[in-house]
């Protein structure tokens, strides 16, 4: 009878420690989620977008986005005030390939890397700009 | 040498088999509730390079949609002939990503 106590016992132990784990994991994954649409929606709604000594930045009607790397943390700031997104990060890039950027955050995912990288068309607001600043400087 | 293990009455085979049956029933579970996290984790990260790889057709660049361990099925739609929708399957057979697509041109 006490075998089969710490038999049944010891499985309901681990079932308990299983649903654990699972809801760790569904926090994990939804976390992701919230982190990637995010940032996805920060691209899509940037008018413009560019590294600045180690950081991404865009800006969008109003609103400056910046992120961050700290601690292989990254971090986010809205209009200056950071946040931490308590998500791993291993590298925020730029590629330049015929002019056009393409940015990408690379992160830590089961010993394996993830990247989301946006291909970044300037719009024409932006062709204004460059076409302004060069004139600027030529003076 | 022989040695019996007599059970006295039905109850406690019953018994035996239940308790049996119920950590077998548990350790099936925990098995495939550990395989199927492993899969999520990587189909989300297949998920994403899909949707960059979209975001990048997107903008106009003639980019190939073949990523190694994802299938892509192309259909019309069924209640438009007008919109093309491409699913994205992962080797677990799960669909990581669907996308409408509005043919040109045609």
């Amino acid at each position: 009878m006490g075998i089969l106590i710490t038999i049944i016992s010891l499985s309901t132990n681990r079932f308990n420690e299983q649903l654990k784990i699972t809801a760790d994991i569904s926090k994990e994954l939804n976390d992701w989620q919230v982190v990637k649409s995010t940032i996805w929606q920060d691209f899509y709604m940037a008018d413009s977008i560019h590294m600045e000594s180690n950081e991404l930045v865009l800006f969008s009607q109003n609103k400056l986005i910046n992120y961050k790397i700290q601690d292989d943390v990254l971090y986010r700031s809205n209009n200056g005030l950071w946040q931490n997104l308590k998500f791993e990060v291993e590298a925020i890039k730029e590629e330049v390939k015929d002019d056009i950027s393409t940015f990408s955050f690379e992160f830590p995912w089961k010993d394996q890397t993830m990247k989301l990288s946006y291909h970044y068309l300037s719009g024409v607001d932006q062709s204004i700009n460059n076409y302004f600043n060069q004139s600027y400087d030529s003076f | 040498m022989k040695r019996k293990i007599i059970a006295s009455s039905i109850a406690e085979v019953v018994i035996a088999v239940t308790v049996i049956a119920l950590c077998f029933g548990i350790a099936s579970m925990i098995f495939i509730r550990s395989s199927k996290t492993f899969s999520s984790f990587q189909d989300l990260r297949l998920q994403t390079e899909v949707q960059s790889l979209l975001w990048e057709q997107l903008h106009g660049a003639n980019v190939s949609l073949d990523i190694e361990g994802v299938q892509v099925v192309e259909e019309t739609d069924e209640n438009n002939e007008s919109i093309t929708v491409v699913s994205f399957i992962s080797e677990h057979n799960t669909t990581i990503w669907q996308q409408q697509i509005v043919k040109l041109g045609e």
